[in-house]
This record gives structure tokens, C-alpha cells and sequence, in this order.
């Protein structure tokens, strides 16, 4: 409850802050989306339609009572509601992050335990120098890997573009086909996501390995390791249940991270992989000084990191009595 | 009497690598424990102890290596394929862990822990049945004196006092027939009175299902009501060992002698001597005496070659020093 609370008053601060940088910058939005050649009275009565002729305050007021109704305005790159825009392109990103962070869970972990299995022998150190290099590639730099690699040279995975599932009734390719019981529409959607997918998801992927490895192999020393191998129970249940469990918690903080990082490196992968998604749209507002879409975008994001957070914070509690049990009575 | 050997260490070593070289710690040890007995391992803090019992499980950390024989009931264990040495865990050696409260997995309760220990040791049919399961749990919980054991089951470690967890680890390790007890000193993160009553209730169990015990403790008061033989270790090395009586009465080892010393009298202050000087150098122990730097009567042949054991009178009572040749 309390931390409800504290999300809204957060949204709400973001909200004044990134309103009034947009309206504070240079730049009149409403000679940008007329043209250079458009006549002054024409501009001056879109500006005083925009209520830019106004003190911000009042141009705050009136947004936000548009915001409360689901109403961001109308965007002046596309020239169509902004909540449009977001339905439209949005559901494009969260897929897309999805299967990243998806990708980053198997795969991050599944690298991180068998990192922790062969501890010092050469799997560990490849598994350790791969991750390495994982982290320092940036995820366009992948992306345009494999584009290269599979989209020319051995070309198996649509290399650009989504799969259109008609009708869009959550927007997400893969649900609305699930939602048709077309599988083959399905496999089709998913096959779309592999190369963007994968080269968002490469970084995290390194990352988590790396943190669950460390957390890993730092309790495999511990005492209650120790008691569990000298009580003779199996080497897999150990691995997988009572050393894992602990030992996520910090892989499950990470991953909250992650996410974030994963909608602002969406950018560059739509734009590689011409992915319809939000991430591209909010960067090309930006290049237009399309106001409405920037603060739109920014809101929607800001929203979705509190969900990741709050949903980071369950799994944590979930995975670790002590803070579930002690956090309910504290408060 | 006809004494039936149980565990027998041979000449083992222990070296743990570490960033600086290598440290030397377990430098050829030797021990035996018989069927029915309960033998002390006494030595102050980092001479081996813990090591000691954990080499005998075979469940050292990754940077230890280690060498020699240890027989129980005459297999090798040091051979044995890791099958067979989880299969001696599951069904013939217990060990009771130093600290309770590390030594339980935080983020289990404890039936999780209590009852996946049980299944493990018992023949697999019965481990199917549920009902047989929680009896043997509830069983141990009522041993060990925990008075709600279902409430005990339903928690997790930190609901749970640092008694209950030494209790809990005690019913853990004595759930199920075993033959013999590794015990690193039980209830010393304890306070005093209930150190005593943990000592007393592991003595109790034992004497009842007629356990061999092998009982770590860095204080000679500790073990003695509770061991026939004793054995102190100073530095990794056996320095001394004999009957409990004997050794008490008649010390010869001057670690011994100091470490007597720390143990309070009826009479005295309560005040504890320490033994001065520092503790063994493992990167770099010296090739003779390894208690010849704080050996106030130490030879010269002291710093140079090692002491062998000496037999003295016919109780089995031996000290290894050059003042008994
Ligand atoms: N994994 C390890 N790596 C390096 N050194 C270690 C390791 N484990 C133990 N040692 C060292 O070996 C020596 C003996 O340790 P051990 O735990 O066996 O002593 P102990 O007699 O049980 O002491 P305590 O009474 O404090 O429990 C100590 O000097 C300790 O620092
Ligand atoms: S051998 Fe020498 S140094 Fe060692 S205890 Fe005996 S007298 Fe002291
Ligand atoms: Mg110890």
C-alpha cells in the first residue's frame, strides 16, 4: 500500500519534471510541426490551440487532466492521438522486452550454475571470458552481427520486421495468435523475435551469469553447503535447490536493472532490425521535438520500471522468508 | 578386551592453497576411535579441528588437498568412489556443525530440511510414505527436548532461537541410525548453562543409541565428563593423548600442562591464563617442534627435528615431545 503510494507520487514528479525540461527547451514545437514555410498567423493560432501562448503551470493543469482521461494530446510527428501511437507501437516493445528478458533468465542462470558446477575448470573460465566480452559488446554491435550473420550470409531467421496477426486484439503477435489457435501463426511471430530478441538479451545474459556465478559460488562455501553434502544428500538437489535459492536473490535484483537497460538498448535494435516498437518512436519524438509523444513515452516507461521493481521485489520476498516474513511486520 | 576398531585416520594431510602459497596445516595426523567409545579432539582455535572432521567426510573446500587413509569399520574411505562416500553419509556418519546457525539453509523451513535429511537415509520404501517420514521427524524433535515440534517444523531458521537451532542440527544429525558422531564443538556460540545442557543431551542420545563419538572442543574442561580418550592437537600436529583420567592427572605435554591451565578451577578467580606467543605459521612451519616458539621448555633439538611419539605406562598414554625420550 505504502509503496503504491510512493509509485504515484513518483510517476507524478516525473511527470512536472520531464513536462516542464520539454516545454523549457528551445525550440518552437509549433513552427516544427507547421514547416519553415507555413504563414506566422497560421503558427500563432496552433500555438495558442497548443495553449503554448500560456503560463506552464495552467499548460500542466490541462495536460494532466487530459492524462487522467487516457488523452496525451495529439503527436505532431504522426499527427494522430498520442495514446493511439502508444497502443500502436508499444505492445511491439514489451513483446520484444519480454522475450530479451526471457532469453536473459534461461540463459543467464542455466550459464551461471554451470559456471558454478565446473568452478575453476576450463567450462568455468570460458563461460567467464564469454561473459565477459558480453558485457563490454554493446547490444547494437550484436545486432548488427547478426543481421550480418543470419540475415546474409546464412540466412534462416527473418532478419527485419514483425509478423502482422490480424486482428490485433492485444497488439502482441504472439498472443493474438495464441488467442486465434494459430500455431503455425505462432512459431512464425516467435521466429521473428530470435535476432532482436537475442542481441537485447546478450548483455543481460552476460551480466546475470556473471552475478549468479559470484553468488553461487560464494555460498557453495557455506556452511549449510558443507552440512547438506555431509548429510549425503544428492549433488543436483543440493545445486539446484539449496544452493540456487539463496543464491538468487542478487540475480533477481540484477534482473530489475536489466530491465530498464533493456527498453533504452531497444532503440538501436529496432532500428537495426526495423522493429515497429515504442523504443524507436520515442527517439524519433525526440529528434522532432514532438512534445506530447516525448512525455507520453517517458510515462509509459516510467510506469513499467515501477511494475519491474514491484514485481522484482515480490519474486525476492518470495524467494527469501526473512524479508517476506519480517517486512510484514513492519509494516 | 577385545577393542573393535570404528574410524582409523592415517598419516593425513591437509594443505590449503591460498594467495600467498601454501598453508600446512594437517601434517601427517593420526587417530583412532573404537566401537562404543567417545574420544576427544582438543586444541585451541585454528590448530585443525574442524578440518580434521571434515577431511573425514571427504568435504573440503575447493583450494584443500589432502592425503592419507582414513578406515571405517576397515573400508578406506579415502578410495572410495563418491557413491559409496555419499552412501557412508547418508547411513553411517553424522556430523554436527560448528555454528547452528549457519549451518541450516536460511531460506528453507526446517521441515524442508528435517524431513529431506530423513528421506535421504532411510530405505526408499519407506522414505514414500509420508506418514513414516513426519513420525521419524517428530520423533527427533521430541528427543532433542524441543517442546512444539510442529511449531519448529513450520518455521525457518531465524524464527528460532540459537538453542532451538542447536537442537535442531543435533535432532539432524540423530534422526536416523547412524554409527558414529562427528561433533565440532557443540553450543560453544551458546551462553554457558545452555552449552551444558546441549552437552549433556548429545550424551544422553549417544549413550542411547550406543554411538561412537569423536567430540571437538578447544577446552579440556568440555570433554572431560564426557570422553574415556582424549587427544590434544596443537598447530595441526597430535601433541598428546590417553585415557581422560590419566591425562588429566598426569599431563605431560607442555601445551597440554598450559592448556590445563586455562581450564577454571572450583577454587580460582575465574580469571583464564591464555597461552602466550602466536599461532603456528602454516605458510612456513617450522621443520622441528611446531610449539617450540612458545615453549618455555623448549631444546634446542626442538627447532630442528621433529618429536616422535612416546609411550608412557601401559594405558595407551603417549606425548610426542624431546623432554619424554
Ligand atoms: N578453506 C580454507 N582456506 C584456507 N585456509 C583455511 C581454510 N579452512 C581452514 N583454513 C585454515 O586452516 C587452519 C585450521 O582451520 P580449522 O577450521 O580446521 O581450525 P579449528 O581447529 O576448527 O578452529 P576453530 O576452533 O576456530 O574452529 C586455520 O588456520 C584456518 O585459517
Ligand atoms: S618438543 Fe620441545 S618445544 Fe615441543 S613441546 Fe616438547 S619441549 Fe616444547
Ligand atoms: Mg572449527
Amino acid at each position: 500500500m505504502k509503496r503504491t503510494l510512493w509509485s504515484v507520487a513518483a510517476l507524478i514528479g516525473l511527470s512536472i519534471l520531464i513536462f516542464s525540461l520539454s516545454r523549457m527547451l528551445p525550440g518552437d514545437p509549433a513552427r516544427m510541426a507547421l514547416g519553415p514555410r507555413a504563414p506566422e498567423y497560421v503558427v500563432e493560432e496552433l500555438r495558442v490551440e497548443m495553449r503554448l501562448d500560456q503560463p506552464l503551470h495552467i499548460q500542466y493543469g490541462y495536460w494532466a487532466s487530459g492524462v487522467v482521461r487516457g488523452d496525451f494530446g495529439r503527436s505532431l510527428m504522426t499527427r494522430r492521438a498520442v495514446s493511439q501511437d502508444i497502443r500502436a507501437y508499444l505492445p511491439a516493445t514489451i513483446e520484444l522486452v519480454i522475450f530479451a528478458a526471457t532469453v536473459q533468465v534461461i540463459f543467464g542462470i542455466a550459464l551461471g550454475v554451470l559456471s558454478t558446477m565446473y568452478n575453476g575448470r576450463w567450462v568455468d573460465n570460458i563461460i567467464r571470458i564469454v561473459a565477459y566480452l558480453g558485457i563490454v559488446t554493446p547490444a547494437f554491435v550484436f545486432g548488427v552481427i547478426f543481421l550480418l550473420i543470419f540475415g546474409y550470409l546464412w540466412p534462416i531467421l527473418p532478419a527485419a520486421g514483425r509478423l502482422s496477426v490480424e486482428p490485433a486484439i492485444t497488439g502482441m503477435t504472439t498472443v493474438d495468435s495464441l488467442l486465434k489457435g494459430d500455431f503455425s501463426s505462432f512459431f512464425r511471430a516467435i521466429s521473428h523475435f530470435i535476432l532482436p530478441g537475442t542481441a537485447l538479451a546478450m548483455n543481460g545474459v552476460a551480466q546475470l551469469a556473471r552475478v549468479t556465478r559470484s553468488s553461487m559460488v560464494d555460498n557453495l562455501k557455506s556452511d549449510y553447503v558443507d552440512m547438506a553434502f555431509s548429510q549425503g544428500l544428492n549433488e543436483s538437489k543440493i545445486m539446484f535447490k539449496y544452493l540456487l535459492r539463496p543464491s538468487l536473490i542478487p540475480s533477481v535484483s540484477m534482473m530489475a536493472m536489466q530491465f530498464a537497460i533493456l527498453f533504452s538498448n531497444a532503440f538501436l535494435v529496432e532500428l537495426i532490425f526495423n522493429w515497429p516498437g515504442l523504443s524507436r518512436y520515442g527517439v524519433n519524438a525526440m529528434l522532432y521535438k514532438d512534445f506530447n509523444a516525448i512525455i507520453a513515452v517517458v510515462l509509459v516507461l516510467g510506469i513499467v520500471f515501477i511494475i519491474a521493481n514491484i514485481l522484482a521485489d515480490t519474486i525476492i520476498a518470495l524467494l527469501d522468508p526473512r524479508i517476506r516474513l519480517q517486512a510484514g511486520k513492519g509494516a | 578386551m577385545g577393542k573393535e576398531v570404528i574410524l582409523s585416520v592415517k598419516n593425513l594431510n591437509v594443505n590449503y592453497r591460498v594467495y600467498e602459497g601454501t598453508m600446512k596445516v594437517i601434517d601427517g595426523l593420526n587417530l583412532t576411535v573404537n566401537m562404543g567409545e567417545k574420544v576427544g579432539l582438543v586444541g585451541e582455535t585454528g590448530c585443525g579441528k574442524t578440518s580434521t572432521l571434515k577431511s573425514i567426510l571427504r568435504i573440503m573446500p575447493q583450494n584443500c588437498i589432502y592425503s592419507g587413509e582414513i578406515y571405517f569399520e576397515g573400508n578406506d574411505m579415502m578410495k572410495m568412489k563418491s557413491d559409496k562416500m555419499r552412501n557412508m553419509r547418508r547411513r553411517n556418519i553424522s556430523m554436527i556443525f560448528q555454528d547452528p546457525t549457519s549451518a541450516l539453509n536460511p531460506v528453507f523451513t526446517i521441515r524442508d530440511q528435517l524431513y529431506s535429511v530423513i528421506r535421504n537415509s532411510i530405505p526408499e520404501r519407506k522414505a514414500r510414505n509420508k506418514r513414516e517420514v513426519e513420525k521419524i521427524a517428530e520423533k527427533a524433535l521430541k528427543e532433542v527436548y524441543l517442546a512444539d515440534p510442529q511449531r519448529v517444523l513450520a518455521g525457518y531458521p531465524f524464527q528460532l532461537s540459537g538453542g532451538m537451532r542447536q537442537r535442531v542440527c543435533i535432532a539432524m544429525a540423530l534422526a536416523t541410525n547412524k554409527d558414529l558422531l562427528l561433533a565440532d564443538e557443540p553450543g560453544t556460540s551458546l551462553d554457558v548453562t545452555i552449552q551444558d545442557q546441549v552437552l549433556r543431551l548429545i550424551d544422553e542420545l549417544v549413550a542411547e543409541k550406543g554411538l561412537s563419538v569423536l567430540l571437538v572442543s578447544h577446552s579440556l574442561g568440555v570433554v572431560r565428563e564426557m570422553t574415556d580418550r582424549i587427544y590434544v592437537m596443537y598447530g595441526g600436529n597430535m601433541v598428546e593423548s590417553g585415557p581422560t583420567k590419566e591425562l588429566f592427572k598426569e599431563p605431560l605435554h607442555p601445551y597440554t600442562v598450559a592448556l590445563l591451565d586455562c581450564v577454571p578451577k572450583l577454587t580460582g578467580e575465574g580469571i583464564r591464563a591464555t597461552i602466550s606467543g602466536e599461532m603456528v605459521d602454516y605458510l612456513n612451519p617450522s621443520k622441528g617442534c611446531r610449539f617450540a616458539p612458545r615453549c618455555k621448555k623448549a631444546l634446542n633439538i626442538c627447532h630442528s627435528t621433529k618429536p616422535i611419539q612416546n609411550t608412557v605406562g601401559s594405558s595407551g598414554h603417549w606425548v610426542a615431545c624431546h623432554l619424554y625420550e
